[in-house]
């Protein structure tokens, strides 16, 4: 089992410097996603991994040997890519055996391995057609087969189902998550779909303008994101910011006194702005008069099947809110939202981290 | 656009197609005409007796058709002293044609395989330095090219010419492959050289396969230009190494007495039959070709 560890990486395209002063550990057999928006340095940083990226200081290290400068194929690891990237002019058993023959194995070895591995994603039917002749699903397929029948140690992803429709998305989410668990190889995914990062990651790392922001299991980076970009890119629709302030052990929101734990309160001083943010599915509408809570008006309701999605305004902020689908108001109806008071995530103003 | 006016214009273009087609089709039968009106002049005057035209009927067909001009041109119209037709000449194209051709087409699939996947330092300078000196007309460097060849050996020989093809054919090459492998996405380069492909075995075993439209291209525009060259074979090839071109003008302007016109004309399909068959059987690759470098995928 091969683990992947970053000291210190930094990469530079010219004078430019893309990534500086990474430092990632990876246990072997780990399922770990790198998860941001598009230009934050994911893939650069998955590159890098691979060898197909120039490192200019720090230390790349897979399965404990330094492989900073090593060539890609001795490096012990498979890539798939978002563009499927398959030899075009080579079947698809073609595909599959390029990287055995240019390690000259020998034949009935790359034979016995092909046969294995389209057995395992069943694209056995498929072996004597040209990519051009298979669906985005089946080439998708066919590229982690290319992947697999290496017998490498870690697997890389470059957003490798950001070119499926929904359908096939889910359907090879699943199965990319199946062959983990069978091959038990670590796994380094990139994507830009948070979706993807919560449903397949044992620990997701979060980054945004070329800096890791928080990594942790799925569970804490939605629970505990550690500042509000964080919590705005993880979940749907994104968590609620509201401006408040603290007051006596509570979040004064809108003239509204919402109590929170101690342990947040009682480093801060009275009066200190800090921004609040609110799942949607950790609020809850009230129609009944007079009670406390936000007083908002509905704006828009769109109906999910086991639930709806219910828009407010507080004046000009938007807010959402997860409503059982039972629920029934209207645009314009005028409601109060009570907040959970253990859910609520206080941040500070200026920094925009978690307090 | 309003959804209620949108079946209007679909109905009028089907009213108005016939007559757009019509007006099309014509316009192209016209343009054909043309174009095709000298081809045939030549041809038919290839055909008829120096009788027939002196008699001045251009455009009718040959009473007659009379094929020993034909083998006059080919096999004993004088070009200069000697009168061995032009025989002598096609062997020559042929010689200097193929090897400069796939010399050519080797050459700028491996610099444009370099100047766009790998990277190489400085590659865009050298990729525009490349494409200035392909922008100088010919004659500019026909003296300092006489030098060079003269220089180290090669001038007055096949292989000479060759060189000259090939120094010549090469910004273009270079130009479309590097264009075409541009159009290939880097993620292929990055797939294969974690399967362990290096230099040689991604160029030969993915790349090339790839290619075939674009060597097609390639060949053509290069076929018919190196054997339709005059110049660079005239000046570079000697007496022994003149290319079919140079003796067809020899024919052509070295009359004693009546100017054959029938064998003039002759000579002249014969030293063209060459670059119109490559156009005729392989037009489909040329077009596909062309298409594929210009739009991605």
């Amino acid at each position: 089992m091969t683990g992947v560890q970053l000291r210190n990486l930094g990469i530079r395209y010219g004078q430019v410097e893309v990534l500086k002063g990474i430092d990632l550990d990876i246990p072997a057999s780990e399922f770990i996603v790198l998860l941001g928006p598009s230009g934050c340095g994911k893939s650069t940083l998955l590159n890098a991994i691979a060898g197909l990226q120039d490192v200019a200081e720090g230390q790349i290290l897979i399965g404990g040997h330094d492989m900073t400068n090593v060539e890609p194929k001795n490096r012990g690891i498979a890539m798939v890519f978002q563009s499927y990237a398959l030899y075009p002019r080579m079947s698809v058993r073609g595909n599959l055996s390029f990287g055995l023959k240019v390690a000259k194995l020998a034949k009935p070895e790359i034979e016995k391995r092909v046969a294995h591995v389209a057995k395992m994603l069943q694209i056995e039917p498929l072996l004597d057609r040209k990519p051009a002749e298979l669906s985005g699903g089946q080439r998708q397929r066919v590229a982690i087969g290319r992947a697999v029948v290496r017998d490498a140690g870690v697997f890389l992803f470059d957003e490798p189902l950001s070119n499926l429709d929904a359908q096939l998305r889910s359907d090879l989410r699943v199965e990319i998550k199946r062959l983990h668990q069978r091959l038990k190889s670590t796994m380094v995914y990139v994507t830009h779909d948070q979706i993807e990062a919560m449903t397949l990651a044992d620990r997701i790392v979060v980054m945004k303008d070329r800096i890791i922001q928080q990594q942790g299991t799925p569970d804490e980076i939605y629970n505990r994101p550690a500042n509000m970009f964080v919590a705005r890119f993880v979940g749907s629709p994104a968590m609620n910011f509201l401006d408040g302030a603290i007051g006596g052990g509570h979040a004064i929101i809108d003239g509204q006194a919402i109590p929170i734990a101690a342990a947040i309160s009682a480093p801060l001083s009275d009066g200190r702005p800090v921004i609040v943010g609110i799942r949607p599915e950790d609020m809850t509408i009230h129609t009944d008069d007079g009670g406390s809570g936000l007083a908002v008006e509905i704006d828009v309701v769109e109906p999910m099947g086991p639930e709806k999605l219910v828009w407010c305004k507080q004046g000009d902020i938007g807010l959402s809110v997860k409503a059982p689908s039972s629920i029934s108001v209207m645009p314009g109806d005028r409601v109060r939202l009570r907040l959970a008071e253990e859910k609520l995530h206080i941040f500070d103003k200026e920094t925009g981290k978690r307090i | 656009m309003n959804p209620a006016n949108a079946p209007a214009p679909v109905r009028r273009n089907t009213l108005a197609a016939p007559f757009s087609r019509v007006l099309v089709y014509l316009l192209l039968i016209v343009i054909a005409i043309v174009a095709l009106l000298p081809l045939y002049v030549m041809i038919v005057t290839a055909f008829k007796s120096m009788e027939e035209i002196r008699s001045g009927t251009l455009l009718s067909l040959p009473r007659a058709f009379g094929f020993e001009h034909w083998w006059k041109a080919w096999n004993s119209a004088c070009t200069g002293l000697r009168c061995e037709g032009l025989k002598v000449g096609f062997v020559n194209s042929f010689l200097i044609t193929v090897p400069s051709v796939v010399l050519a087409i080797a050459a700028g699939a491996v610099t444009g395989y370099a100047l766009s996947f790998w990277r190489v330092r400085f590659a865009n300078v050298l990729f525009t330095v490349m494409l200035i000196g392909g922008f100088f007309p010919y004659q500019v460097l026909i003296y300092p090219l006489v030098r060079i060849t003269s220089t180290v050996g090669l001038f007055n020989s096949l292989a000479g010419v060759i060189f000259v093809h090939v120094v010549f054919a090469l910004p273009v090459v270079t130009l479309l492959f590097r264009n075409y492998f541009a159009s290939i996405p880097i993620d292929l380069f990055k797939a294969a050289r974690v399967d362990g492909a290096g230099y040689w075995r991604f160029f030969f075993s993915i790349l090339l396969p790839m290619s075939v439209p674009m060597i097609a291209v390639a060949g053509i525009l290069q076929v018919t230009f190196i054997w339709n060259d005059y110049i660079v074979g005239l000046v570079f090839g000697g007496i022994n190494y003149a290319p079919m071109t140079v003796q067809l003008n020899n024919i052509v302007h070295s009359t004693y007495g009546e100017r054959e016109y029938n064998v003039e004309m002759a000579a002249t399909l014969l030293t063209s039959i060459i670059p119109l068959l490559v156009y005729f059987t392989s037009g489909r690759w040329f077009v596909r070709g062309v298409a594929s470098g210009a739009v991605k995928g």
